[in-house]
């Protein structure tokens, strides 16, 4: 059955890319957009920091944060949308859309934290790529959405955005201790139990109270975004373990990012997400070949080069013989971890990919989304 | 040029993910004791990469012995919490409170950029501590810290000036003040980027730099220009598609000739982009580098070039 055909029941609809920084996220994420496009879907591809040159040829103008048309070299009755995430814009338009007044939302927006650190909460950018995924999701305009992810250390921190949210504003001890007290400034904390007070008095200590303030105050602000983060957060968290969200995860054969990759692989299960390939990218491809066969093809090379060239083509061969010997080693050891279906490489190619030309040829090697 | 590192006591060895900066910093550190410097190589938060690298292994936030005249640590945010707050909390009853408080946790993990500060904090420390308690000799010659990698978001780097510029007084604005001082004082401290001659890493180094320029006032080092592809000649003709053993043959002389001049081209941009800083060219190594071992064509190569 071919998945991918319109006409058939619609396996994937969301697919989300992860993986450490610099592996190919953006790229693939990009080049199975392409695919999906060409196979004759409406696809989207949400993306974070594509580099300038591929933004540019597929003509996405940085910071729109709307969905723009990309100009596909052939039309299959597919189309290809692309929008680049902005994710301090989504949190401002969160903060417009869920603040119950215009003072809440002043004081979140006046907050000096706020202004100089809200790209830094812990999960932020995370939480913020799937709120806007969600968003477009629901307006139900495209077939398939791809979306690109910022790079993690570990899976926890992406998996787990949506909850650290919630946890920082709804777990933390502050509205359960300071609102009250911060209003009246240090003078309040007689009033509080003595628990509560050690714990205010070390925070002082630790933080000072000046910063203990200014955080309260953005947290009991972000309080009343509560109610519409708790429902859009579960709503999220629903949306990628439906059956048509698979999660893609993309790595390089080097030790740590196998190693990432691995804990990936066992958060995602763990969690019971839906993984659909694991793409182990800039691969070294090829055969090694054995010392009576590199033999044979120098004499074949022999009848049409020069003996010195036909050894400068074998050094260089031998050259990078054990970097296709490690990768082999390593794809085999994640083969054997994770099972041969959710495994499929993509080999380094000869240039850079950021043009709809080099993208192509990401795709064409991707036999495994359109079966 | 190399020299001009080890005349600072702290290096920041940062870049984009993936390109060369744990390998940068473990070179750097093998360099280092190779001059008999007492070197100390700081992770910060990564899952402990450079032990193994040393076939050691460490557990937990502690200073261990890697290599003669090399240690190294890797810094957890919990630990550096830990110590941050035993310094300040005097009273056992007032850090049991603390610690016990489920909410605090939840609190602390969304104060924004207090882990970046909070390890900072403890390099600091590091650099500064004393041998024994006579003070009259300094535990390290050279830290040289593997910093996180750049982009999206704010870096590392930039936490102290963004928070001591978010809170105005208090014990985070004073930390953060000391370490500012640190960061910017260009006699004790050298920030090397490495980057791979390619499209993303350049522009990335770009923009960083130029951001970093902009806001702070920084002592940049070398640029290290990792995993270049030598250049190879090309052939007279070209090679005729036979069968398996040739093709594959054909197929690694293109990626070298490519890749290689790939690099060239990104080389020039890098040069264009930063004229100003000088260049450290690391050749790509067809050997995996499994431990430090696969380190030391490379160490010869910087040996050579700066006697
Ligand atoms: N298979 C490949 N062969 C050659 N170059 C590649 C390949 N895959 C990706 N690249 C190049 O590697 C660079 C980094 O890729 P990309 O931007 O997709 O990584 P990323 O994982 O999104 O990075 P980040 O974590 O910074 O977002 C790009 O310049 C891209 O052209
Ligand atoms: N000059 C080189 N030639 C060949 N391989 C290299 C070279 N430099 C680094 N590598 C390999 O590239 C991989 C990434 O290098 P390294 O771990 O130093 O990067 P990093 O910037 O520290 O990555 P991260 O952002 O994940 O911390 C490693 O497997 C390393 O052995
Ligand atoms: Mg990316
Ligand atoms: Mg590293």
């Amino acid at each position: 059955m071919n998945t991918l055909n319109p006409d058939h029941h619609r396996e994937t609809r969301v697919l989300l890319v992860c993986g450490s920084g610099g592996v190919g996220k953006t790229t693939i994420a990009a080049a199975m957009g392409l695919k999906m496009s060409l196979a004759g879907y409406k696809t989207i591809v949400l993306t974070i920091d594509p580099a300038k040159r591929l933004a540019d040829s597929l003509g996405i103008k940085s910071l729109s944060d709307e969905p723009e048309k990309i100009t596909l070299p052939e039309n299959n009755g597919g189309e290809m949308w692309a929008m680049m995430l902005d994710t301090k814009r989504t949190f401002d338009r969160i903060i417009e859309k869920y603040a119950s007044s215009a003072e809440t939302r002043n004081k979140i927006i006046n907050n000096k934290l706020y202004q100089h650190m809200s790209q830094m909460l812990a999960g932020t950018q995370e939480y913020m790529a799937m709120e806007r995924l969600y968003e477009i999701y629901k307006q139900n305009t495209f077939d398939v959405m791809i979306v690109d992810t910022p790079p993690v250390q570990n899976a926890r921190d992406f998996l787990s955005a949506p909850q650290r949210m919630m946890n920082m504003i709804n777990n933390s001890m502050l509205h359960l201790l300071l609102k009250p007290s911060l209003s009246l400034g240090k003078s309040g904390l007689k009033f509080l139990e003595r628990g509560s007070q050690q714990i205010l008095k070390a925070f002082d200590r630790i933080t000072g109270f000046a910063f203990l303030q200014e955080m309260s105050e953005m947290i009991v602000a972000f309080k009343d975004l509560l109610g519409g983060f708790e429902t859009r957060a579960s709503e999220v968290n629903s949306l990628l373990k439906l059956d048509t969200t698979h999660f893609v995860i993309v790595c390089t054969t080097n030790a740590n990012s196998i190693m990432e990759t691995q804990d990936f692989f066992k958060q995602i299960s763990d969690q019971g997400f839906n993984l659909k390939k694991i793409i182990i990218n800039r691969v070294y491809e090829g055969n090694v070949l054995s010392p009576e066969k590199i033999k044979s093809c120098r004499d074949e090379l022999v009848g049409q080069f020069s003996p010195a060239e036909a050894d400068l083509l074998i050094d260089n061969y031998r050259l990078f013989v054990p970097m296709i010997k490690k990768d082999k080693r390593q794809i085999t050891s994640i083969t054997n971890s994770v099972g041969n279906d959710y495994v499929s490489t993509i080999p380094l190619f000869l240039s850079d990919v950021h043009d709809i030309k080099t993208l192509k040829m990401v795709a064409d090697v991707m036999g495994w989304l359109d079966s | 040029m190399l020299s001009e590192i080890l005349d600072h006591r702290l290096v920041f060895v940062s870049g984009k993910g993936g390109v060369g900066k744990t390998t940068t910093a473990m070179l750097l550190a093998l360099f280092a004791a190779k001059k008999k410097k007492r070197t100390l190589i700081v992770e910060m938060n990564s899952s402990g990469l450079i032990a193994p690298l040393f076939n050691t292994s460490s557990n937990g936030q502690e200073e261990i012995s890697l290599a003669p005249y090399i240690s190294g640590i890797n810094l957890s945010p919990n630990k550096c919490f830990e110590e941050y707050v035993l310094k300040r909390l005097h009273f056992k009853a007032l850090y049991q409170a603390f610690f016990n408080n489920k909410f605090v946790s939840n609190f602390l993990d969304a104060i924004p950029g207090l882990n970046d500060i909070l390890m900072l904090g403890k390099i600091y420390d590091l650099e500064r501590q004393y041998k024994n308690k006579l003070m009259a000799q300094r535990t390290y010659d050279l830290v040289i810290v593997d910093a996180p990698a750049t982009g999206h978001g704010l870096s590392t780097l930039e936490v102290p000036r963004v928070l001591r510029s978010a809170v105005k007084i208090g014990p985070l604005n004073s930390h953060a003040t000391d370490i500012l001082n640190m960061l910017a004082d260009k006699k004790k401290t050298i920030f090397c980027l490495v980057t791979l001659a390619e499209e993303m890493p350049v522009n990335e180094s770009r923009e960083y730099i130029n951001a970093l320029k902009e806001r702070t006032n920084l002592n940049f080092g070398p640029l290290f220009v990792n995993a270049v592809m030598p250049e190879i000649k090309s052939l007279s003709r070209s090679i005729p598609s036979t069968e398996s053993g040739i093709n594959t043959i054909k197929n690694y002389h293109n990626l070298a000739v490519e890749r290689a001049k790939l690099n060239q081209i990104y080389i020039k941009k890098i040069n264009e982009f930063f004229p100003d800083f000088k260049k450290i060219v690391l050749p790509f190594q067809f050997n995996e580098i499994r431990d430090y071992r696969g380190l030391i064509p490379l160490l010869h190569l910087l040996t050579e070039g700066s006697s």
